[in-house]
């Protein structure tokens, strides 16, 4: 594991901002929530994560056993566009703030998701490195073992079919460039709520977004 | 008072039928595993090698070469078995370690001044260059390593077959059968001279009798079992009942080779 003088700025700030979250009650982890939740949003995000460490203790106890021992802290805070992201050097797996309490996410999406990051820090510890060429191998890696264990949860059918995607999409699907796009709109759709000036800004990165899309799809020059 | 020896014909016929039935529960079902994700393609590779291994086993059956391939048997077992203890990270590495048998090749052609093409070569040399760091000795590792000399692991899960079985919770499989089909493997007098018959001064080779095969057919059905039952777990193949009603009755019918017999597959 790295320690504070080892980690990079990144590994730095979400060891900080882990450091200055409110704790929350769920066995087995040491699961935090930026800043100090309001006791409605802490309260449904431990029952969430509770409910999903079931279903993992249940249908996968050994990935279970692996995440305690891989990523024994929990934060949750704004993640970017992705649901969740590994630290697998300092031991933490980051969860969206948006994501865990969001209405359409179930406990189910939950425990896939932990499997998902699982798995990338199993990987790392393992000695598998994510560069910029292995990224669709080891994402496609993370998305099959969430298939085997969404196979294995009742209810989980609609998860299998969109894994079946992901693990059959092209590899740019799952390139470091798609990845920014996605957090570009993410970042868009949250400037949209703040009001009509940051409309404009919106529309400015969703088109930025296109033209960029365009750009990585112009036939490669003679 | 010694207790009547069985009739190892007869528990040699029933080992036969068993592992028959095993080799062809998969097939027959017409069972077909999704081969999404890296460790389902190990699974089915090492059902297939198995399934492979059990025929060869059925074809030569009275012949002490069986013991050569329960002994394969047993490495394959152990192999699925510690794989599946960490599925996605050592399958990976498992389906990796290709880049070190390529690598190898690379340098035999090389010394052989057989020509490699040149695309062939780079495309080789960049997969060592991304894994090689895997399968790096301890030697190796520490820089210690002679210059020219090979620096990767032998075996892709950088274990002994000992190391294997232990892991796996198989010693008894690794210290007794194991041991035994090894002196077979290795010519070594223990595997020889057992098979000699002397009359005098004139030495005979005869064939194998069942006493002599059946454990190697309860090693075979003991390997191909798992390996099926690991398959079926892992995969929700829904042949949870005839695997059961399998390993209920071969326990039950092979009971008076394990009784007797001393050197016994636990």
């Amino acid at each position: 594991m790295r320690r504070w003088g080892d980690a990079d700025a990144d590994e730095r700030f979400r060891l900080l901002t882990f450091l200055f979250s409110k704790r929350l009650k769920v066995p087995g982890f040491d699961v935090r929530f930026f800043v100090y939740p309001n006791r409605r949003d802490r309260q449904r995000a431990e029952s969430r994560l509770g409910e999903a460490l079931v279903l993992l203790k249940q249908y996968t106890p050994l990935r279970l056993a692996y995440l305690e021992k891989d990523l024994p802290k929990l934060s949750i805070f704004v993640a970017g566009a992705a649901y969740a992201k590994c630290y697998a050097r300092i031991q933490l797996c980051l969860l969206d703030e948006e994501y865990v309490l969001g209405d359409q996410t179930t406990a189910i999406d939950l425990a896939l998701t932990l499997v998902h990051e699982g798995t990338h820090a199993r990987l790392a510890r393992a000695g598998f490195r994510y560069t910029d060429d292995r990224r669709a191998r080891i994402e496609r890696i993370c998305y099959g073992a969430e298939l085997v264990v969404a196979r294995r949860i009742p209810g989980a059918e609609r998860s299998v079919r969109s894994f079946e995607r992901s693990i059959a999409a092209k590899d740019t699907y799952y390139s470091r460039s798609v990845q920014r796009t996605r957090e570009l709109r993410k970042t868009a759709e949250a400037m949209k709520e703040l009001g009509w000036v940051a409309r404009r800004v919106w529309w400015f990165t969703v088109v930025l977004g296109w033209v960029l899309g365009i750009w990585r799809r112009r036939p490669p020059s003679p | 008072m010694n207790a009547e020896a069985p009739d190892y014909d007869a528990l040699l016929d029933v080992a036969a039928d068993y592992l028959r039935r095993v080799r062809d529960l998969l097939s027959s079902r017409g069972t077909k595993i999704s081969t999404e994700g890296v460790f389902a393609s190990l699974v089915v590779a090492f059902c297939w090698k198995q399934e492979d291994h059990a025929d060869a086993i059925l074809t030569l059956g009275r012949h002490r070469d069986v013991q050569l391939i329960a002994r394969s048997m047993i490495e394959g077992l152990c192999q699925v078995k510690w794989a599946a203890q960490d599925p996605d990270t050592r399958a990976e590495r498992w389906r990796q370690f290709a880049w070190i048998h390529d690598w190898r090749l690379l340098q035999r052609d090389e010394r052989a001044d057989k020509p490699v093409p040149l695309e062939t070569e780079k495309r080789i040399l960049q997969g060592v260059a991304q894994h090689g760091h895997l399968f790096l000795k301890g030697s190796a590792r520490k820089k210690k390593e002679k210059a020219g000399r090979d620096p990767y692991v032998r075996h892709w899960s950088g274990r002994s077959v000992a190391e294997l079985c232990e892991e796996v919770k198989g010693e008894r499989l690794y210290e007794w059968p194991y041991a035994s089909f090894s002196d077979w493997h290795h010519w070594s007098p223990g595997g020889i001279v057992p098979a000699f018959k002397e009359e005098g001064r004139k030495v005979t080779f005869d064939r194998a009798t069942a006493h002599e095969v059946l454990p190697s057919f309860a090693v075979a059905f003991q390997c191909l079992y798992e390996t099926i039952e690991l398959a079926n777990s892992s995969f929700a193949l829904g042949a949870d009942q005839d695997l059961e009603e399998i390993r209920e009755g071969f326990l039950r019918d092979l009971k008076p080779a394990q009784t007797h017999s001393q050197s016994g597959v636990s």
